[in-house]
């Protein structure tokens, strides 16, 4: 780690009078297994990767460059790079640096178990796990693809600022799909597991839950039920509130790009809804104890008890906000290519029952496990939701056939509030800054295009 | 050579390392990227990011199983433990030495991408004028919230493989895209625009940067005045930019390789059948000089090829990679693809298009009496397996005795790949290109699609309004 932190410091030195100066770098080492069905490893891939951008502000003008040429020299064309874009820049008194902030936080993001587990035992864990998901139901004869996927990350901040920081995390993830097989044709989903030591997995319990996941997708067509609730699965609300936390991010609600510009302090949710967004939680990959610019993260109430009362900030971002807003530790990168940009880590509904408590409140109701066209088909800006919705019916706790594709037509905001009851069942979203839970909504929530229609794509 | 800083010797003795450890045959991607993107946004620069990218990957194939390593560090050295690893992850054992003998002969490439104008002789402050005159363009009293970027990639890439020999190709691409947010009484709409070719600064010169911020402010302000859109099963024209996603997502992903060699795709077992209307003849073609999507080679060094994958209806072909051949041979169809030397490669999309037929579009909207016409598509889903699709329309407008109605408020359409392509009914002469980036497996690639406009008799529209 130190020599990471040393490469930043270097960076500094090319700094010119008046000029502020900050470096990050990052080291990423990655494994990734494929398996097949049966059991047949397709792919094994190892690779480590080190790079450095550098942000260079002079006379309120922001410039951004980067490299993966870590030679004294490359660093020195970076920082010329960066001036010249800094050169070419507006003016923008809202862009700056971080100021150092002291670590208090702990949280449990490393486990030198991960470092510790040999490929061979990475390799077992996707094949173990691609050979078991076709043993578990006649129905479910092949896989697309098991995968186990681990990162090992070391960065480092320095700035003329005074910012010196380090961090060290890493995760491992094992998932799979299962292609279940119907009469009215083939269906998949997904088991998927993360945590932050990779002998603690149980490849047989992930195995089953993306069987389970899959076959209740499957049987016969059935009316929906009468019951106007209905309950989202955690993949849903995964979609939901990640779109949510792009709309509370600093820099959508600053440039008025965000559905919930506008609306500090209003009452955007059902009076049960608290929201955070926990930068710290040992739940998600994104979790660390500094953030991409240097500034510790912490846990960030976004709605309390219904009312917005926060969003997600850089050091940039605040200030272009104005009045009391401070950073909130947020700042993300997706690597050293680009500058910080305030995003979420693990969005967080705060639970209000048992998962068994919520399947009893719901009764004979519809359960939608998965959304289509939710990238494009849910809008942070606008808070339009128009998606379709695959699910099945739910009487008693069991799945009680398939329903047909639902349109689905609301909003955003619709769905915080018609949330009636969120569950404890906390799981993470792959791919996604949510550790989601199921949740019951009222039918409200679909709109008046929702439930009360009949699908007509067949 | 001398740009990746080794040299065939260097290749050679790498992919002899490979060999040597008992792979069956072995690969080094080494690549140089240069990426340059700046933002207007709020009437500012918001960004102006320069991004220097080299590294190589090796990977290393014994029977069915592939090893992947690679590294930003492109030397000699670097590359041998990348091959030693990529080797142990394949299986590899020293034991089971093949013997292969190695080729490294060049083989000559002529690129696709071309660049007239090379972005990197043009400055900063220039392609920030550029930005200036679209975002000024862009401007209106309802719409003052306007974003535009220009995004320019310079990649040199070449591919060494144990049996194929050295490639290298030399790929330029240049995208302009303008967001445009409008806001009347309450209401907020978007519009877009994001023209790109593969090639250089001359994207500029085909037109005038301020069409492309006036077309993303009408089309915000058009969606201003939308109404509800109707709901139910509903006769939907699609114009050529829908048309091409529709088949990219709801068709072109399901006969990637790799997904019918998996059997997850729904095309997995109807090769050789009819999966669509007579009237669809559907193309992937990554030679189509400029396109968005092109290349000279493909990125395991196969010379790119077209590839027609629908004929009349039938499913002719599918999308191959070296590691999903074209069934029966172990041909690829120069379909592999990767988003950087990070990342093996996978059966991807180029430039996908329906080929134009004999109507106008026109004619097509006269023969609806109540429908839906989608201009645009902003993007969509498709799950592979059950072919099941959802897509949100861009730019929507109301049919309405043949003629265009209202704009529409956001809708989704849904339905089915298999059946949505056996449900076009008209097929008109107007193709045109749409450039984007794909995502597959956290992997973008730079793709085109198109279409004509096309006919569909029935696809679910969202909406609350009555069907």
């Amino acid at each position: 780690m130190a020599e990471l932190l040393e490469l930043t410091e270097g960076v500094l030195v090319h700094a010119e009078p008046g000029e502020e100066v900050e470096a990050y770098a990052v080291h990423r080492t990655m494994t990734t297994v494929q398996a097949g069905t049966g059991g047949i490893v397709r792919h094994v891939g190892r690779a480590e990767t080190r790079g450095v951008g550098v942000r260079l502000l002079t006379n309120s003008r922001m410039g951004y460059a980067s490299t993966a040429d870590l030679s004294r020299a490359g660093l020195s064309a970076t920082v010329v790079r960066a001036r010249d874009n800094a050169a070419a820049a507006d003016p923008d008194e809202a862009v700056a640096l971080a100021a150092p902030e002291p670590v208090t936080e702990k949280a449990r993001l490393w486990d030198d178990a991960l470092a510790q587990t040999s490929l061979e035992t990475k390799i077992g864990l996707a094949t173990d796990l691609a050979t078991r998901v076709t043993t578990i139901d006649s129905r479910v004869r092949s896989i697309d693809t098991a995968e186990y996927y681990d990162e090992q990350l070391v960065t480092a901040v320095a700035s003329s600022h005074g910012i010196r920081s380090e961090d060290r995390h890493g995760y491992a993830e094992l998932s799979t799909d299962a292609t279940g097989e119907g009469k009215a044709g083939n269906v998949s989903d997904y088991g998927y597991w993360f945590g932050r030591d990779p002998t603690l997995i149980d490849v047989a319990k992930l195995a089953e839950e993306a069987v389970f996941r899959t076959v209740r997708l499957l049987g016969d067509a059935v009316e929906r039920p009468v019951n106007g609730a209905v309950v989202l699965d955690r993949a849903v609300v995964g979609a939901l509130l990640a779109a949510i936390g792009r709309a509370c991010s600093g820099g959508a609600l600053a440039s008025g790009r965000s559905a919930f510009a506008g609306l500090h302090e209003s009452v955007v949710a059902a009076s049960e809804v608290d929201l955070v967004d926990d930068g710290l939680c040992p739940a998600a990959p994104e979790a660390t104890l500094v953030d991409d610019e240097g500034v510790p993260r912490r846990c960030t109430p976004l709605i309390r008890e219904g009312q917005l009362v926060g969003a997600l900030h850089t050091t940039t971002t605040a200030r272009a906000i104005g009045g009391n807003a401070r950073t909130t530790g947020s700042a993300r990168r997706m690597t050293h290519k680009s500058a910080p940009r305030a995003a979420p880590t693990a969005l967080m509904l705060s639970p209000t029952g048992t998962l068994s408590e919520l399947l009893a409140a719901a009764g004979d109701v519809t359960y939608l496990q998965q959304l289509s066209g939710s990238h494009s088909g849910i809008s942070s800006i606008t808070g339009r939701v128009d998606v379709g919705a695959m699910g099945f019916r739910l009487h008693a706790g069991e799945p009680a056939g398939r329903l047909p594709t639902t349109p689905v037509s609301t909003s955003l905001k619709a769905f915080l509030a018609s949330i009636i009851m969120v569950a404890d069942d906390l799981h993470a979203v792959p791919g996604s800054p949510v550790v989601a839970p199921t949740v019951l909504v009222d039918a409200g929530y679909l709109g008046s295009r929702g439930l009360n229609r009949d699908s007509l794509n067949r | 050579m001398n740009e990746f800083s080794v040299d065939g010797e260097d290749l050679g003795a790498v992919l002899g390392k490979a060999l040597r450890a008992g792979g069956h045959w072995a690969e080094v991607f080494v690549e140089r990227r240069a990426t340059e993107t700046l933002r207007l946004a709020g009437g500012g620069v918001a960004q102006i990011r320069s991004d220097l990218d080299l590294g190589a990957g090796v990977r290393v194939v014994t029977a069915g199983r592939a090893g992947y390593a690679y590294t930003n560090v492109v030397t000699r050295r670097s590359l041998t433990e990348a091959a030693e690893a990529a080797a142990a992850a394949s299986g590899a054992t020293s034991s089971a030495q093949v013997g292969h003998s190695i080729d490294l002969r060049q083989r000559p490439v002529s690129p696709a991408q071309h660049a007239k104008c090379l972005p990197a002789h043009v400055t900063a402050a220039a392609k920030i004028e550029l930005l200036r005159r679209v975002d000024a363009a862009a401007r209106s009293a309802l719409a003052h919230d306007v974003t535009a970027t220009h995004v320019d990639v310079t990649q040199s890439m070449l591919v060494a493989t144990t049996d194929l020999g050295i490639a290298r190709d030399q790929r330029v691409r240049t995208r302009l895209t303008c967001q445009v947010t409008a806001r009347r009484d309450g209401r907020m709409q978007t519009g877009f625009d994001g023209p790109g070719i593969g090639g250089g600064m001359e994207l500029y010169d085909g037109e005038a940067p301020e069409a492309i911020g006036v077309r993303a402010t009408e089309r915000a302000l058009r969606a201003l005045d939308g109404i509800e859109p109707p709901s139910g099963g509903l006769p939907v024209v699609l114009g050529p930019s829908g048309g091409g996603l529709l088949l990219h997502e709801a068709c072109g992903h399901g006969l990637e390789a790799d997904a019918i060699n998996r059997g997850s795709s729904i095309y997995a077992h109807t090769i050789g059948e009819r999966v669509g209307s007579e009237l669809v003849t559907a193309v992937d073609d990554p030679s189509v000089a400029g396109g968005f999507g092109s290349y000279g080679i493909d990125d395991e060094g196969a010379k790119a090829v077209r590839t027609v994958l629908l004929d009349r209806g039938v499913q002719t072909a599918a999308l191959s990679d070296r590691s999903n051949p074209v069934a029966g041979t172990t041909l690829s169809s120069a379909n592999g693809r990767r988003s950087s030397y990070a990342h093996p490669p996978l059966a991807r999309m180029s430039n996908t298009y329906i080929v134009p037929g004999f109507s106008s579009a026109g004619d097509l909207l006269d023969s609806i009496d109540r429908g839906v016409y989608v201009v645009r598509l902003r993007g969509g889903d498709v799950d592979v397996t059950s072919g099941e699709f959802a897509f949100t329309a861009a730019e929507a407008f109301l049919i309405d005795g043949g003629e265009i109605g209202p704009p529409l408020l956001s809708l989704s359409l849904l339905g089915n790949g298999p059946d949505a392509l056996a449900s076009i009914e008209a097929v008109a002469d107007d193709l045109s290109f749409t450039q984007a980036l794909c995502g597959k497996e956290d992997q973008w690639v730079p793709v085109s699609y198109g279409s004509p406009t096309l006919l569909i008799a029935g696809l679910t529209v969202t909406g609350a309004g009555s069907g």
